[in-house]
């Protein structure tokens, strides 16, 4: 009796019809394949190559750094097992940026007459000039001299672009004005006025005499400082000056630029 | 399948072995399907139910350790669990009154497969859900999940001498309903 009733109480829930499953099983066992340990060189993978990235990236961003900035000790210690550009391959790339974006603006100011772009472009190479300057802190010797006087003269001929453009700018108003039939508003340079401050002349600290076009000024202290500050080319008190105050830097070894009138 | 056997099947899906994990879907699945039927009576239930014990399974495959009543015991107490969650979910949507006797009919709805069955099933099937609820759990995890009694203990928190005590009064009690039966 017993072995009948587990008998039948077992053919009556074998009798339950199977669902298919199909999808379940199909799930199971991809979901089974996907937890498949993989091999350890896939596992690091990933982890290494974020490390990479990032190591990467501090590399980039620290090839140029100056000493005091954040990165510097990073590029120190890059630079000391040759994976890092030694200082002074730096301070040439440097001084290159600063000649490739001077010749930029000279272009622009000759072929194109863009007096604000060539006016940009100046003040950037100022600024690689500046870069360059304080990079020069990590060289001595020979090459420091002569990097020295490389961003000096770079600085010189920055600073006389800058007048020239203030010229040609002033010309080229003139010119206008002249081809709109002139007037009798004091503002043209060479007006009759004795007091007339209103002409293309610059003057480093806006004196009465505007007749000169003296840069410098605003640099440091020191007369023999990177002088690339200038006084700016003022242009008389009532005129459109164009004073360029540029960065200034203390370091003795810059190269001097013109005093003020 | 032997203990060892299982081991084996279990340790390779564990470890990504699909022809591994496919034979142990095969092995189980109707199983589970069958236990789930047989407390829920709702195909759709219990294809559910059967569905999400596998994914479970896949989820919590790593964290099982192979101790007392093994895999089959552990495999049935999620699905048990599960069947548990549903019943309570299905009362929760229900009113009061209706959650009440849904919970003491749950067993006493005849799936389709069973009235289409012999008069023998349709019998038994009535006299089963006629049962106190934990006769009716050995039973049904007896014969529908065919576990041993060591598991359906692990599976329900009970020692086996308790489980062969619950399951010798369930069969008592169905013989002698049957027996009632037949003489009238």
């Amino acid at each position: 009796m017993s072995d009948k009733l587990e008998k039948d109480l077992k053919e009556m829930f074998d009798d339950i019809p199977e669902p298919s499953g199909r999808r379940d099983r199909s799930m199971f066992v991809a979901g089974v394949a996907a937890r498949r340990p993989q091999p350890v060189w896939r596992r690091a993978l990933v982890p290494a190559a974020a490390m990479f990235l990032v190591l990467f990236a501090l590399s980039i961003g620290s090839l140029e750094a100056a000493p005091g900035q954040t990165l510097y000790p990073l590029r120190k210690a890059l630079s000391s097992v040759s994976l890092a550009e030694q200082p002074v391959e730096v301070v040439d790339r440097v001084i290159r940026r600063a000649e490739v974006s001077l010749e930029r603006a000279e272009e622009l100011l000759d072929e194109n007459e863009d007096f604000a772009g060539a006016e940009a472009m100046t003040r950037q190479t100022l600024n690689h000039l500046g870069e360059a300057q304080g990079l020069l802190r990590e060289l001595s010797g020979e090459p420091r001299e002569e990097r020295a006087k490389a961003i000096a003269d770079l600085n010189d001929d920055a600073f006389d672009l800058l007048e020239d453009i203030d010229e040609e700018r002033a010309d080229a108003a003139e010119e206008a004005r002249e081809e709109s039939g002139g007037g009798d508003d004091n503002s043209g340079s060479g007006s009759e006025d004795d007091d007339d401050s209103s002409g293309p002349g610059s003057g480093g600290s806006g004196s009465d005499d505007s007749s000169g076009s003296g840069s410098g000024g605003s640099g440091s202290d020191d007369d023999s400082g990177s002088g690339s500050g200038s006084g700016g080319s003022g242009s008389g008190s009532s005129g459109s000056g164009s004073g360029s105050s540029g960065s200034g830097s203390g370091d003795n070894s810059g190269p001097g630029s013109g005093s003020d009138d | 399948m032997n203990e060892r056997n299982l081991k084996r099947l279990v340790r390779n899906t564990a470890g990504g072995d699909e022809v591994a994990a496919g034979e142990l879907f095969d092995l189980y699945h109707p199983r589970v399907y069958r236990y789930a039927l047989s407390k829920l009576w709702d195909t759709s239930a219990a294809e559910d139910v059967a569905s999400e014990t596998f994914a479970r399974v896949l989820r919590d495959l790593d964290r099982f350790k192979w101790k007392g009543a093994g895999f089959e015991a552990w495999l049935f107490r999620i699905a048990s669990n599960l069947v548990t969650d549903h019943v309570r979910s299905k009362q929760r949507e229900m009113p009061q009154e209706d959650a009440a006797e849904y919970a003491e009919t749950t067993e006493l709805r005849t799936p389709e497969w069973a009235t289409i069955a012999g008069e023998t099933t349709r019998e038994l099937n009535g006299l089963l859900g006629a049962l106190p609820p934990e006769q009716r759990e050995v039973l049904v995890l007896r014969f529908a999940g065919g576990l041993e009694t060591d598991e359906i203990g692990a599976v329900m928190g009970r020692k086996p001498n308790a489980v062969r005590q619950l399951q010798f009064r369930a069969l008592e009690q169905l013989r002698g309903r049957m027996r009632d039966e037949a003489e009238l």
